[in-house]
């Protein structure tokens, strides 16, 4: 069982390394998510900001790393 | 003759879109983890692919293709972005380039563990994985659809299948000039690639659409290509920053 977890543990690891940087991203498709659910703007203009807000969460969390001693 | 072009030519061009689209993610996969995992995801999803299309045929017309897209999606754009924010950490002096003396350590601490359980890369077998699935799936909807409604199957199949062979030998060809590549640049490259491919897939799963279908594809690259350069930038200058506070 402890194998199972810690075999869980790093493959979750893989795909997130730093918490807040992931949460930021699902957050972000939650957000595109409830938009579609929604019918919010048209599906274009959702596919576009679906990418914005991806690339500044990047860009925000690349500069927050680097500040970090 | 016109019919079989009529149908045959359509679906050798779709299909060459949605080959280059899974081909990108294999070679990705390839060239940073390694080919074996590559060729696992790749063979597998191929086979997975056979057998559906052997056992289901033209039912496969009733996948939920949004349902897919967007879980391959979300999963390869965790995968990409995180390898992009590395690549880019790694560019701005942020963490270590290359630790040749840790990198030993690891490597022979994973060798230790595959020695006693087998030490498969699952994130990049499930990554080729997903890619040959999604895009096969995609492709197979091409046939049908191109070939049943004209009642010329055999020859979009046909057509698909050239498309196939001439993405395989394009990526046999392409897999030694990739081995040249340093190793941060190829994650860096490969960060964008995965990003893009991943926001793409997770856009279409959400039910939105992109401008110019799948050539949204090389603009996606694009825009992720600029937001890792301005990161980059922004990072250097921060990096610079941390040092000289550090001196003080």
């Amino acid at each position: 069982m402890s194998a199972l977890r810690k075999a869980s543990a790093e493959l979750f690891g893989l795909f997130v390394e730093d918490r807040a940087f992931a949460l930021a991203i699902a957050l972000w498709i939650a957000i595109c998510g409830a938009l579609a659910y929604l019918h919010a703007g048209s599906t274009q203009t959702r596919s576009l900001a679906l990418f914005v807000g991806l690339a500044v969460i990047l860009i925000a969390t690349v500069v927050r790393a680097a500040r970090i001693p | 003759m016109t019919a079989i072009l009529s149908t045959a030519l359509p679906a050798f061009l779709a299909s060459l879109v949605e080959f280059v689209e899974a081909l990108t993610i294999v070679l990705a996969v390839g060239a940073t983890r390694g080919w074996r995992s590559a060729w696992i995801g790749t063979l597998s999803g191929a086979a997975l692919l056979a057998l559906a299309v052997a056992a289901f045929g033209p039912l496969l017309r009733s996948v939920p293709l949004g349902a897919l897209q967007l879980v391959v999606g979300i999963l390869v754009l965790f995968f990409g972005l995180r390898w992009l924010r590395k690549a880019i950490l790694r560019y701005a002096g942020a963490i270590a380039l290359h630790d040749e003396a840790k990198i030993f350590a690891r490597r022979e601490a994973e060798l230790r563990a595959g020695a006693r359980g087998g030490s498969t890369d699952w994130p990049a077998i499930v990554t080729a994985f997903n890619a040959v699935v999604l895009e096969g799936l995609e492709v197979i909807f091409i046939v049908i659809a191109v070939g049943a409604t004209a009642g010329a199957l055999v020859p979009a199949a046909l057509g698909a299948a050239l498309a196939g062979v001439i993405v395989v030998a394009a990526g046999v060809g392409l897999r030694r000039p990739l081995a040249r590549v340093p190793e941060n640049t190829l994650k860096f490259a490969v960060g964008i690639m995965l990003s893009a491919f991943g926001t793409f897939w997770t856009g279409e799963g959400l039910g939105g659409t992109w401008p110019g279908a799948d050539f949204a594809l090389p603009a996606l690259i694009g825009g992720y290509g600029i937001a890792a350069a301005f990161a980059l930038a922004l990072a250097r200058r921060a990096a610079r920053g941390r040092e000289i506070a550090n001196r003080a």
